[in-house]
Parts: structure tokens; C-alpha cells; sequence
């Protein structure tokens, strides 16, 4: 298994979230871009405008499934209406993996319409990874979870949050969809060491990355995804690279969204930065 | 398995009720009594979070359903606060429309993961406990009405024709086939008012 790059998955490059406001730019203008990572919430069970331009840009362009309402730290039964629409969604996208945040949006069958950090011990662990095995079983396509942000952390004197993350992901045996913005914000926040982090995890099961912007607020930094990607994720972007060679990196920018070219034009230095890792350790095969 | 208990105390602490303000052992003692399930170490832990850190999330939520809300109902939120302004209300619009959310929360608490059932609650929220602002501007309910139906329209899932057979189509010519309405939509709503609506969301 530690042998395995990118999870087994195939490195697609830099991509963009795929996001309403440029349906119109995307079919008429038909941009190059490697990927569009697209949320199933915003199509399920939806008709007229949205779905049909779905449907034109999945004819043409790679799409990967991102959702955000699983809730899988939640002890709430899983949705398993949701998790068969997500399958069958998956299936006419042609999506060759599905991730999700490794959390809890729901409990008690109330919505908290965010994403809420699970405690960090064994019984979490067990839980959390008896319900991935369900969600492979069904969606019958690799399954990565994402790190999320957190702005308090429960029970932090059981494990330490890679440590929580690395048992997971052994124990259901699943990918990781690492977002490097939240390392960086999580690391601000709680005052650890990034690279430490990176030193930490399970790299092997890393099969797709997240960029996205943060904004400082009271002190703490919050993971808007309304800003360009910062710096310091640029530089730990590229220690990742560094380590698991090219993979498939994902620009994420859902408030005060930009133009499409401003947005294509993030994806292009997330590209760069890749070619140049690649080009640096292998310059007789790089194109 | 107490796990369920502990992510259900966070729920209540982060939506519904806040650590009283105190140190931590006053915390302790409060969750003691607050949530019986849970052992010692699940109660000091959860005792241990700054009451500052779970108020983030309860911002982020409120501010996301508020955010969800005003997408769905953009004329009857632009309503809502001329009839504040008119009314005399100084406070700001922001802290108006949050209190507001988190009244439908106490209301009627979201319990899907579907955004037309938020919709639909901020209808009923709005018909059950908001009398005030009807007899102010007894349109308020029309236009909520109005902007709740607008959205389903647009989401509407199309449904294919039944009333035309593949052989049928078969017979056609391509321009007649091209002329065919292939898909019609599953739902047409007609509205009609005695005055402009669409200005009404600009204030």
C-alpha cells in the first residue's frame, strides 16, 4: 500500500469547483480546463436550468463528486436515499472517485449547516469507519475524506487531530482528500507545526487536494473560500507536491466568486507550481 | 456507546444554549447537570472548549441559513427591512435579520439537508409568528409565497413527454422532430399582482 501513489487515483492536474455563475461562460466559451469538481447537493433532485447545463458540461469535461451533506461522523442513521442518488449521480458524471468532509453536519436529525469537527478518540474512529464502508459498498468508486477546519477541538487529550485522521483512514481503509488551506488555518489556530502534519499523516492515501482562500477574523483565521489562495498554502502546496508527485489539485473559491478567467487563472499557477515539482525530478519526461 | 450524547450536547451547546458565562469548573458543574449521559472525561472535555470557540459555529451556522434565507426570498428580506426602517427600528440590519433566523431556529429547527424545507419553515415562521409585520404590509405573505414558488419553478425536475411514442417520432421529418418539444416542465405557477413586485427588492 505505501508503494501506491495519489491512492491508485489518476493525477487529473489543476481543476476548479464547478459553480453556477459560470454555466454560461463554460458551455459558450468552452474553456480548457483539466477538471471540475462538482457538488451533487446543488443537482439532486433539481430540473430546468442547472441540471441541463450539467448535463452539456459532463458531455465534454472530467468531472469529480464533492459532497457536503453526508455527514458521516454523525450518529444519525446514514442517508442512504442520498448516498443511492449520489451513486447514480456519480455514475452519469462518470465521477471516478467521490469525497466528503470528515465530520458532522447533522445529529439529531437537525441540520447545522456547517462542518463540525467529530472528537478525536477510538470510538470516533470505530464509528466513523464503519459507516465509510457502507458509503464504498454503495458508491462502488474510491471514497476520500476531507480534513476540515475547526475552531474548537473536543476531546484533544485522546489523540492529536493526524492521529485521529491517520486511524481513520487505516481503519476504513479509504482516501484522503487532503485540503492544504486547512492544514495551514488549523495550524494558525491551534499553533502546530504544518510540515510536522504532513510528517504525520498517511501521504500514500493522499488522491486529491484542496486550495482555498481564508480571512482573519478576531483574531483566528476562517475558512471563507472567498479569497485567492495565500501564500503560505502556495509553499505547503508545494512541500505536498514535493512528496507525492503530481496529483490532482483543486482551486476552491464558493463566496464573492470571482470571473471565470480570474479563477482559471488560480488553477494556472496550482498547475504550474505541479509541472515545475514534476519537471525539477523528472526533466526527460516532463512534457 | 455515548458518542451519540456527546455530539447531541455539542448540538445544543453550539444552536441552542451556551455555557452560562464562568470558569471552567462552573462549566463542569453546569454539564454535569445539563448532560447526565455523558462520563467524566466526555464532561471535561466538553467543559474544556472556550464558550468563544463554539460561538464561532454558532455564527457561521446562523449566518449560513441567513445567507441561504435571503437567496430564496431577496424581494421579502428587502421588504422586511423597509418595514424595520419604517417602523423605527435603529437597530442594525444584520443583527435584525440574525435574531431573526435564530427565532425560526427556536420555531422550527431544520431538519433536513434540503433547502426548500428551510424555505418552507420560513414560510410558516412567517404566517404563525410575525402578525405585526402583515398588518403593516399585508403583501409580505403574497411575496413570500411568490419567491418560494419562483424557486421551485426554476428547480422543477423536467418531465419527458409521455404523450409522444418513439414511433411516432419516427414518422417525422428532422425538422419536425427539431420543433418538438422533447421535455415540458413539471411545473408552471401563475401569479398576479395589483402592483410591481420586482422594484420592491431594491431598497
Amino acid at each position: 500500500m505505501s508503494e501506491l501513489r495519489n491512492y491508485g487515483l489518476t493525477p487529473l492536474g489543476a481543476g476548479i469547483g464547478l459553480r453556477r455563475q459560470h454555466f454560461p461562460d463554460i458551455i459558450n466559451q468552452q474553456p480548457q480546463v483539466n477538471w471540475f469538481e462538482v457538488i451533487p447537493e446543488n443537482y439532486l433532485g433539481r430540473g430546468g436550468f442547472v441540471t441541463d447545463a450539467l448535463r452539456r458540461i459532463a458531455e465534454r469535461y472530467t468531472l469529480v463528486g464533492h459532497g457536503v451533506s453526508l455527514s458521516i461522523g454523525s450518529t444519525d442513521p446514514l442517508n442512504m436515499t442520498l448516498l443511492k442518488e449520489v451513486k447514480e449521480f456519480c455514475d452519469t458524471c462518470r465521477c471516478s472517485w467521490y469525497s466528503d468532509h470528515l465530520c458532522f453536519t447533522m445529529v439529531d436529525h437537525v441540520n447545522l449547516n456547517d462542518l463540525i469537527p467529530l472528537p478525536f478518540t477510538q470510538e470516533a474512529v470505530k464509528h466513523v469507519a464503519q459507516r465509510v464502508k457502507i458509503v464504498q459498498e454503495v458508491l462502488e468508486r474510491p471514497f476520500l475524506l476531507e480534513n476540515v477546519t475547526y475552531y474548537m477541538q473536543i476531546a484533544k487529550s485522546q489523540m492529536t487531530e493526524p492521529e485521529f485522521i491517520s486511524a481513520v483512514l487505516e481503519e476504513a481503509d479509504c482516501g484522503l482528500m487532503l485540503d492544504v488551506s486547512n492544514v495551514i488555518l488549523n495550524a494558525s489556530n491551534h499553533d502546530f507545526d504544518p510540515i510536522g502534519f504532513l510528517d504525520s499523516i498517511p501521504l500514500h492515501r493522499v488522491g486529491q487536494l484542496h486550495l482555498g482562500g481564508f480571512e482573519k477574523h478576531g483574531g483566528i483565521l476562517l475558512d471563507t473560500h472567498a479569497k485567492p489562495v495565500a501564500e503560505e498554502t502556495w509553499a505547503l502546496y508545494q512541500e505536498v507536491l514535493e512528496r507525492i508527485g503530481p496529483t490532482s489539485a483543486l482551486i476552491e473559491w464558493d463566496f464573492e466568486i470571482p470571473s471565470l478567467a480570474r479563477l482559471l487563472q488560480e488553477a494556472g499557477m496550482a498547475q504550474k507550481l505541479m509541472d515545475d515539482i514534476t519537471q525539477s525530478h523528472h526533466p526527460a519526461t516532463s512534457p | 456507546m455515548t458518542l451519540k450524547y456527546l455530539l447531541s450536547a455539542v448540538r445544543e451547546l453550539i444552536l441552542d444554549k451556551e455555557a452560562t458565562p464562568g470558569s471552567l469548573e462552573n462549566r463542569q458543574a453546569e454539564f454535569a447537570e445539563r448532560f447526565p449521559y455523558l462520563d467524566k472525561t466526555e464532561l471535561d472535555d466538553l467543559a474544556a472548549i472556550k464558550p468563544d470557540s463554539m460561538r464561532v459555529y454558532n455564527e457561521l451556522i446562523y449566518n449560513g441559513e441567513l445567507s441561504m434565507l435571503r437567496w430564496i426570498y431577496p424581494i421579502t428580506f428587502a421588504v422586511m427591512a423597509r418595514l424595520k426602517k419604517i417602523s423605527g427600528d435603529d437597530q442594525e440590519e444584520r443583527k435584525y435579520f440574525n435574531g431573526i433566523v435564530r427565532e425560526l431556529h427556536q420555531f422550527r429547527a431544520w431538519r433536513s439537508d434540503s433547502s426548500r424545507l428551510l424555505a418552507v419553515n420560513f414560510q410558516y415562521f412567517m404566517v404563525e409568528t410575525k402578525p405585526y409585520l402583515r398588518q403593516e404590509w399585508p403583501g409580505l405573505l403574497d411575496i413570500i409565497e411568490y419567491e418560494k414558488t419562483a424557486v421551485d419553478v426554476f428547480y422543477a425536475i423536467d418531465v419527458a413527454r409521455r404523450d409522444t411514442t418513439l414511433a411516432q417520432m419516427s414518422a417525422l421529418s428532422v425538422g419536425e422532430l427539431m420543433d418538438l418539444p422533447v421535455f415540458i416542465p413539471a411545473m408552471v405557477a401563475r401569479r398576479k399582482f395589483t402592483y410591481d413586485v420586482l422594484p420592491l427588492g431594491t431598497h
